[in-house]
């Protein structure tokens, strides 16, 4: 088992640098300097050339790109060009909201997806099925950021329960939360009980059934826990979306985040900044694949040695 | 599609696209699908007609009005007719859809069969470009993109098909690779069939029923991430009535206006409702297994 991370942990290194390498040159290979946003329209061309100099945006882009990497692998992600801090200050600043709000978000669409999942496929095709079923297709038609402007239509503008931006209580947190996390449980769900229909086909389960086991018990000791492993690959792969969520979430409850950070930078051309938001979300992302992997591997032996 | 015996063929229609016009009809999900695309099509193509203002058209002492008989669904901060503009919004929506999924559906098929063909080196190369931009946020990369590029609807086509393509090509080449060594191959390649012929001719067509399917659904996706990048203000610009950026404005009038925000929403749930529902039940016909 070790062994499979370790190889698996060095695996993501090319990954990486072939990651950093795409993010590097598509924000480079465009035409227009970021300085230029920086100037005030007249400035003279001496102030411009230094600035240039300064950010190291006259070396050859290759050079630019090595230069970047190796700091990147010492700690240093630059300097942001619109604010006077380094690049790592400022994720360090708004990377606790956004976990918080992933972490939560996660949780919920976890609990409620696999709950939604479980008794739509124990009561298959009856109402409760379908009932959960047309939740479950909403949940992954329903725009995310939409749900969020409605939520808040409903709970913040009209019913006044829950502020309608803001962040650091708890009270803030419920509604971006529960959004994302409601989004997310639609795909959860229908996995779910996809799985476990498959699994209660298998012989086996035939078998336990005719050894005398109660119901209940065969649904949760022997079906559930064996239809949990596509989850469990699903909750991985899962962490990319939760994330790109985030990023619109944040922008929809004003919650300042690494997605608020990734779409201001964005208007303003902050090259620093831009590179590092997305380096460290494809990092988490990477992460939580290879999370993922390791999960799998622990639950279905057979992976490990091929 | 396998006959078992002789007598078994005599109930079930002996063309496979009859058979599977049979399921089709059976499938009441996918039936609903289509109506709704249909309608869709049908509200883009007629727009002129259906519409009863302009979608353009602003008159300031008629803003923020709700719903009334003369403006259906309200007007927006501008007096414009959200009711009209959602219906011009239709074609907008479809042509995202079918745009950027057919580029990435292209790209995929393009780089996921060479890949799993030639193997060897070039696959390993292409499978670690999959790989890395699977590690990219849909989301993330398209939004990436439309700010470098410059917010338009055509840079957001593009950059949904640059983020979409991986889903096409990692199914293409999973496809192939189990097609690849069937025996009906071989006995192509014996016969003297050359690459380009085997790959275009014999194993694309019997790769493609699934890639079919995730791309019904992926046109929904495509319409979901269009409004996202619309509602951040990377999308298509005013006086485009794109449902997506019709929404940008929502958040800021939610006190007084919710039906800003009622109602593109609605119309975009609607339209990706009817392409999940399709795909669905095209997902169920074909009898195909893929992964979520």
């Amino acid at each position: 088992m070790i062994n499979y991370i370790i190889r698996r942990l060095i695996m993501m290194i090319p990954v990486f640098i072939l990651c950093s390498m795409i993010i590097f040159l598509i924000l480079h290979l465009v035409p227009g300097n970021p300085v230029d946003n920086l100037l005030h329209p007249g400035s003279p061309p001496e102030v411009r050339e230094r600035l240039i100099k300064e950010f190291g945006l006259d070396k050859p882009i290759y050079q630019q790109y090595i230069i970047w990497l190796t700091n990147v692998f010492k700690g240093n992600l630059g300097v942001s060009i619109t604010e006077q801090r380094s690049v790592s200050e400022l994720l360090l600043l708004k990377l606790p909201n956004t976990v918080v709000l992933g972490v939560v978000s996660f949780l919920i669409s976890f609990i409620l997806g696999v709950l939604l999942g479980a008794v739509s496929a124990i009561k298959q095709n009856t109402i409760v099925d379908y009932m959960g079923m047309i939740l479950a297709l909403l949940g992954v038609t329903v725009p995310t950021f939409w749900l969020g402007l409605m939520l808040m239509l409903i709970f913040s503008v009209n019913l006044g329960w829950f502020p309608i931006s803001g962040y650091g209580d708890l009270k803030s947190l419920i509604l971006p939360a529960f959004t994302l996390g409601l989004a997310g449980a639609g795909l959860i769900a229908r996995v779910t009980r996809a799985s476990m229909l498959e699994i209660a086909q298998k012989d086996y389960i035939a078998i336990v059934r005719a050894k005398g086991i109660s119901n209940s018990q065969v649904i949760i000791k022997h079906i559930f826990r064996n239809a949990l492993i596509p989850i469990i690959t699903l909750l991985g792969l899962r962490l990319g979306w939760i994330i790109g969520g985030a990023v619109t979430i944040e922008i929809v409850f004003n919650r300042p985040g690494l997605g608020r950070l990734l779409t201001d930078s964005l208007f303003r051309r902050d090259y620093p900044v831009i590179q590092g938001v997305l380096l460290l979300l494809v990092f988490t992302v990477m992460l939580g694949n290879l999370i993922a992997d390791v999960l799998y591997a622990y639950a279905d032996p057979r992976i490990r040695y091929n | 599609m396998k006959f078992k015996s002789h007598e078994e063929k005599q109930y079930i229609p002996r063309n496979k696209s009859r058979i599977m016009f049979l399921k089709f009809k059976k499938n009441k999900m996918a039936i609903i699908g289509l109506i709704i695309i249909l309608i869709l099509i049908f509200t883009g193509i007629f727009a002129d007609f259906i519409a009863p203002h302009s979608y353009r058209e602003q008159n300031l002492s008629l803003k923020n009005q709700s719903p009334s008989s003369d403006f259906l669904f309200g007007t927006d901060e501008f007096g414009r007719c959200i009711f009209s503009r959602i219906v011009y919004g239709a074609s907008i929506s479809l042509k995202v859809g079918i745009l950027s999924t057919g580029i990435s559906v292209l790209i995929g098929i393009i780089i996921g069969s060479i890949s799993a063909y030639y193997g060897g080196f070039l696959d390993q190369i292409l499978v670690v470009l999959m790989d890395v931009m699977w590690a990219f946020p849909t989301i993330l990369l398209s939004l990436v993109i439309v700010a470098i590029i410059g917010a338009s609807l055509n840079s957001v086509i593009i950059a949904i098909a640059l983020s979409y393509w991986v889903q096409y090509a990692r199914l293409i080449r999973g496809q192939i690779l189990s097609l690849k060594n069937e025996l009906y191959i071989e006995v192509t390649r014996s016969l003297g069939a050359n690459d380009s012929t085997i790959l275009w001719k014999h194993l694309l067509p019997n790769a493609v029923i699934p890639v079919v399917v995730a791309a019904t659904l992926g046109m929904g996706n495509a319409i979901v991430l269009e409004a996202t990048l619309s509602f951040l203000g990377m999308g298509a610009q005013p006086p485009t009535p794109s449902w997506g950026s019709m929404l940008s404005n929502a958040r800021t009038y939610l006190f007084l206006a919710p039906w800003l925000a009622i109602f593109p929403g609605i119309a975009t749930i609607i339209t990706v409702l009817g392409f999940n529902l399709l795909g669905d039940g095209l997902r169920d016909i074909m009898d195909i297994k893929m992964k979520e």
